[in-house]
């Protein structure tokens, strides 16, 4: 399961990367057509914009599973065992919280997207199916973060031993 | 007294709660996006939290104005994978390599270099710290200047263009992306000079503590810098067109990756292999980063409610402070967050209740914007949790943490100086951005 999880982070991130390709790319071609050929791509911006919403997301998983989010980590001196395992599980608590209640969130948005229709300026593109992606992958990182859990609760147990 | 005492403690509180957070360990971004969301729901109720939750983070992500961060990571990632960083040191180790203190001039030299390619001062820090720390070593260079000279000479990936921080503070200020590069780019010149004067006098004082490097034939010298002629040219092409304003600052990160892409091809260096890297480290990067976005979006939400930044207008205001008053008080104010929290959670937590209360005493925010930066910056290489100190004990094991601080106080000190400078003479950070304008 571990290993499935892991996969399903580093997907969610291989498509972030290629989002972010397909972004760069795009806004290069959209400022040579405009400036040299006087025909920019429509509706870059609108894309950039939702696809930026898509790379932000999707690459949260992995940065969960890796645990590479910025934090101050200065308290983690303390090596008392009790003190550390509070620290793990109270940090596991709030991290799993807050990416459940986004979860259900983005899907209550989707959900609304959904129903009322709502569409991009220019390129009139929907935005219920982007919200569908995002809340996915707020849920990817709330699973994720269950296993992050539980891999840095046995290292921890691991490296305690002797205390 | 005339100002919402109330605010003031809802919105003190909603502080001390993302700090006590942080303290234990919690990520930045998740203690702002807690702390935000249940604050909200105590003040509005749970459905208007939800809902608050549910668009805020795409919101604020997704604004075109931030997308040229991930656009400059990625563009500085590409030319670590493709080890530009190592003929940025070479060329600069050619010009200035054979100087009392060379090897030091010439970590901050290609650390400048660096940061016009790389937004991030952790990155440039950490890609210089591989190359410059074993070869000062090497020379006899004392642990506390050849580690100071790479933390102090990593902070200038911030303030030099492009930089993260300062798209971050546009994004937070609504502030023209352009005006800040260029606002940056003296007060960059000026800490590079100040970060050389001070490593010769460094070795002025303690003589023993460094050496000089062999003077290289002129044809090797040439050849090196040669080298570099294609990165400098890829900076001048991105702040030509912004000041130009051929195209916008997103588009410059997006025309940055691709001529960063061409140059590895001519070098024949590109593979899928290298794509991957830089794009694998990009997005690990990102995806801590817009977690601080999602949390700052929410947990701003929450100020608002709170009123928190007008009623510290309105506490300024009551305690009558001049200008010059108000910038020394964000300086203290800065000065000890900075030893507690990240420069990047610094920035996002003390932006939206600083920004008014320097646009209310008439304080230009461009010129804000890069002494918040810089006074920001101090945090970086200041003990417990400077994140330059950090990353050099990573690579710099042997090196005790204490040498390493201890090898930053000079570059601090010229820091301070460089404060003072822009404080007194504010044109050095508003000529340039006058001269667009105009």
């Amino acid at each position: 399961m571990n290993k499935i999880v892991k996969k399903a982070a580093d997907i969610s991130a291989i498509i972030a990367c290629i989002v972010l390709f397909f972004l760069a790319m795009l806004t290069f071609f959209d400022v040579f057509g405009r400036r040299f050929f006087n025909s920019p791509i429509t509706g870059t911006i609108e894309i950039v914009q939702i696809g930026m919403g898509l790379v932000a997301f999707l690459s949260m998983p992995r940065a969960f599973y890796l645990n590479s989010h910025v934090s101050a980590d200065f308290i983690n001196g303390i090596q008392i065992k009790s003190f550390q395992y509070f620290l793990l599980f109270f940090k596991f608590l709030l991290m799993f919280f807050m990416m459940s209640f986004m979860t259900y969130a983005a899907l209550l948005s989707a959900n609304s997207f959904l129903k009322d229709g709502r569409t991009t300026i220019e390129l009139d593109l929907s935005f219920y199916p982007f919200f569908y992606i995002i809340s996915f992958a707020l849920f990817l990182s709330m699973i994720t973060i269950i296993f992050w859990f539980l891999n840095t609760f046995s290292e921890k147990k691991n490296e305690l031993k002797g205390l | 007294m005339d100002f919402d005492v109330d605010s003031l403690i809802n919105g003190g509180l909603a502080f001390a709660a993302v700090l006590s957070l942080m303290i234990l360990n919690v990520p930045v971004g998740i203690s702002m996006l807690f702390v935000g969301f249940v604050g909200f729901a105590l003040i509005s109720g749970f459905d208007p939290a939800i809902v608050v939750l549910g668009f805020a983070p795409y919101e604020a992500v997704s604004k075109y104005s931030l997308s040229v961060m991930p656009l400059f990571v990625l563009m500085g990632n590409l030319a670590n994978s493709a080890n530009l960083s190592r003929n940025l040191y070479d060329a600069a180790y050619a010009v200035v390599g054979h100087f009392k203190g060379g090897l030091a001039m010439s970590t901050i030299g290609a650390c400048a270099g660096f940061g016009m390619i790389c937004g991030s001062s952790i990155a440039t820090a950490a890609t210089m710290a591989q190359m410059a720390g074993p070869e000062m070593k090497r020379h006899g260079y004392s642990d506390a200047l050849a580690s100071g000279s790479i933390a102090s000479g990593g902070t200038l990936g911030i303030i030099i263009p492009p930089s993260v921080m300062i798209v971050i503070y546009a994004y937070l200020t609504e502030q023209s992306i352009q005006a800040l590069f260029f606002a940056a780019l003296i007060p960059a010149v000026i800490a590079v000079v100040l970060y050389m004067l001070a490593i010769r006098l460094y070795l002025f004082i303690y003589p023993d503590q460094g050496g000089h490097g062999i003077k290289m034939p002129l044809a090797e010298r040439v050849s090196a810098i040669r080298k570099v002629l294609p990165i400098f040219s890829i900076f001048v092409i991105i702040m030509t067109g912004l000041y130009l304003g051929f195209f916008t600052a997103t588009e410059s990160a997006a025309v940055g990756v691709m001529l960063v892409i061409l140059l590895i091809m001519f070098r024949g260096e590109l593979t899928v292999k290298l794509l991957k890297e830089a794009t694998w480290t990009t997005i690990k990067t990102v995806g801590s980063l817009y977690l601080i976005v999602a949390g700052a979006s929410v947990f701003n939400f929450l100020l608002t409610v709170t009123g928190l930044p007008f009623t510290v207008v309105e506490f300024i205001n009551y305690l009558d402070l001049s200008p010059l008053g108000i910038i020394l008080l964000i300086c203290i104010i800065y000065l000890i967050l900075g030893t507690l929290m990240d420069s990047l959670a610094m920035l996002f937590l003390t932006i939206p209740v600083f920004y008014p209360v320097i646009v209310a005493a008439g304080i230009d925010p461009i010129w804000f914007g890069i002494f918040a930066i810089i006074v920001v910056e101090f945090g970086l290489v200041s003990p417990p949790i400077g994140m330059n100190l950090f990353v050099i004990k990573g690579v710099m094991q042997d090196t005790p943490l204490k040498t390493i601080w201890f090898g930053t106080i000079p570059f601090l000190i010229t820091d301070v100086i460089r404060v003072a400078l822009i404080i007194a003479f504010p044109a050095i950070c508003l000529y340039l951005p006058s001269l667009m304008y105009s």
